[in-house]
């Protein structure tokens, strides 16, 4: 049975040609930008043992996980992301570099998503992770990379929506739930639905604060966050929302206040952010194309306290929209195709190195006479073609 | 930000005419809902309006091709997804149930349970949180013919008046959520047309506040 030899899996794809240019350019881009910023590479293995990402503040659901096993029956999963790899990597093998790191990747992510729903369980980001430092100046210096490289992969209409993790955090403290219904109230806050909150907190016997009621509605432009100041009573929420008016002072300085929005609902689905959280999105997607924040616990669940701040892009939908725009450099073809009479196969690769040297793009001709040489540029529209023989016949066609 | 219309999905059928009716009473010019023909893609006012099977409106919504969507919270509830939920219409209410033969206790005994739905994911999350194992098998057409059957103990469906149920011996033996027509918001289109998208769902909120 060779059933499944000619499709792949549900959720991957090939990327071909043109795809693949508008993916390098787009990796390329945002490379330079971390670069010039500092930041150096790293490569994670793509697999890593499952603690990585279920014994440590990430605690992915397994059902989200690609798993398997190594030959010592260890359970092993496929990365659903690179921060934690990235983490452990800071804690255990640059455990002596010195602090912040600048580190950045292109990795492709792995995620089961819902069957037939139109997602991609291969997804491949970029991504920056600042280790080792905390406060305001990190969180612009991040903040500022991400609008940099949003920027450098053309995309001129986005919004980087901005919270903190904090808020949440704090407002739910007050409050003596189990984790379930904690994380039902997380999602009825995410997808901003104040009547299943409502619903939620009721069912439960929960008296909540104003403020946290409020939580669904807290988002839109600045305002929000003097709004949020009057509601909000618990110090570390208040604490929060100050400290994201004070970022909001910088944001202006850098007269970036059109791309932002404020949400102080965004409770994010990752359960490592601890402070500063956001997530992008842009003209002509429907999914975000960026998401980010502070993770102060990650680095201590690997052994090395330290805080830490960073974000990922999805390089699969700025090319694919780079590609819609029009922006992208395909590959071109070659201009000669070097044939070289029986016996002068040599003498033929020989010349296609020196031709290559003096810049051109050549291939090489696998035709069995020249005739036939001569049909295949004009079906490629190769339009000169160098023969070898006895003496070096050059013709153009 | 964009100049492109604002897209709206809305769940073809029984939500369909009162969600006309309410874009009526905003006040929207709904000639070409009331009179669709073959097209699929219809305008009103500023708007452009889809009208797609209820799973379809999740889709849709949730990978951006149409911002908003009007949907039933059974959908919601089934197929779960991406997307902010913004408002309750107040109208379709009905409710998701535990239903079984008249008089027989479901919960009493040790034996293997069998329960026969059109929303196996519902069923299943129900009893995920009762920590009971039951077998859970999907059914396409009238549910309530299971149970008649004896190939099921019990049903989970949705629930209006009981008059269904009570007509094939059967009754409600729990609540499990209550079901109403929802607005749903794409997350991208709610951060990039924020202003436009507000001014809608605060149209449609004050219009269902009238008529429910």
């Amino acid at each position: 049975m060779n059933r499944y030899a000619r499709i792949t899996p549900e959720g991957t794809k090939d990327y071909l040609l043109e795809e693949c240019d508008a993916i390098e350019q787009t990796k390329n881009a945002l490379a330079g930008v971390f670069q010039s910023r500092g930041y150096r590479r790293v490569m994670p293995p793509h697999l890593e043992f499952i603690d990585v990402y279920r014994n440590t503040s990430a605690s992915w659901l397994t059902e989200k996980l690609y798993t398997l096993t190594d030959s010592r029956g260890r359970l092993l999963a496929l990365r659903p992301d690179a921060t934690s790899p990235i983490a452990r990597i800071a804690a255990t093998r640059m455990r002596d570099a010195r602090l912040p790191l600048r580190l950045y990747y292109h990795e492709t992510v792995f995620r089961r998503s819902r069957l037939y729903a139109g997602h991609s369980d291969a997804v491949l980001q970029s991504g920056v992770e600042l280790l080792g430092a905390d406060g305001l100046r990190a969180d612009l210096e991040i903040f500022l990379c991400a609008v940099d490289a949003l920027r450098a992969c053309g995309a001129s209409r986005f919004r980087i929506e901005i919270g903190h993790a904090g808020i949440f955090k704090a407002l739910v403290a007050a409050i003596d739930i189990d984790d379930v219904t904690k994380s039902a109230l997380a999602q009825a806050i995410e997808s901003k639905n104040s009547d299943e909150l409502e619903i939620l907190l009721q069912s439960n016997a929960i008296t909540a604060t104003d403020a946290f009621r409020a939580l669904p509605r807290l988002f839109g432009d600045e305002s929000v966050l003097r709004k949020a100041k009057t509601l909000f009573r618990a110090s570390e929420a208040l604490q929060a929302v100050e400290y994201l008016q004070t970022l909001i002072q910088y944001v202006r300085e850098l007269d970036l206040m059109d791309y932002v929005d404020i949400d102080l609902g965004l409770v994010h689905g990752q359960s490592y952010y601890t402070g500063f959280v956001f997530r992008g999105y842009m003209e002509g997607s429907g999914l975000p194309v960026l998401s980010g924040g502070r993770y102060d616990q990650l680095l201590r669940d690997f052994g090395r306290p330290a805080p830490a701040i960073g974000f990922a892009l999805d390089v699969h939908v700025l090319a694919q929209a780079s590609l819609l725009r029009g922006e992208v450099v395909a590959q071109s073809l070659p201009d000669i195709l070097v044939f070289g009479m029986d016996g002068f196969q040599a003498t033929a690769l020989r010349r296609l190195h020196q031709l290559e040297s003096e810049g051109h793009r050549c291939e090489y001709s696998i035709a069995k006479t020249k005739e036939e040489a001569y049909a295949y540029a004009a079906a490629r529209k190769i339009p000169r073609v160098v023969v070898l023989g006895g003496g070096e016949l050059e013709e153009s066609i | 930000m964009s100049s492109q219309k604002i897209r709206i999905a809305l769940t073809k059928g029984r939500l369909e005419k009162q969600t006309v009716a309410l874009f009526e009473t905003i006040g929207f010019n709904c000639a070409q809902l009331n009179s669709k023909g073959r097209r699929l893609i219809l305008p009103m006012d500023d708007y452009e309006v889809v009208l797609a099977k209820p799973a379809d409106v999740l889709t849709y919504v949730e990978h951006g091709a149409c911002d908003v969507g009007v949907v039933g919270k059974d959908t919601i509830l089934e197929m779960g997804g991406t997307h902010y939920e913004m408002l309750d219409l107040g109208f379709g209410r009905c409710r998701f149930a535990l239903a079984g033969p008249k008089g027989v206790d479901f919960f009493h005994g040790f034996h293997e349970r069998v329960v026969a739905t059109k929303y196996p994911n519902v069923a299943k999350h129900f009893f995920e949180r009762k920590g009971m194992d039951v077998r859970i098998v999907k059914i396409e057409g009238s549910v309530e013919l299971a149970p008649l059957l004896a190939f099921a103990h019990a049903i989970v469906d949705i629930v209006e008046t009981g008059g269904t149920l009570r007509e094939n011996g059967l009754e409600v033996i729990e609540e499990i959520a209550p079901i109403s027509a929802r607005v749903i918001v794409n997350k991208a289109s709610m951060k990039l047309r924020r202003a436009a998208i507000e001014e809608l769902l605060n149209n449609m909120r004050l219009a269902a506040q009238v008529t429910g």
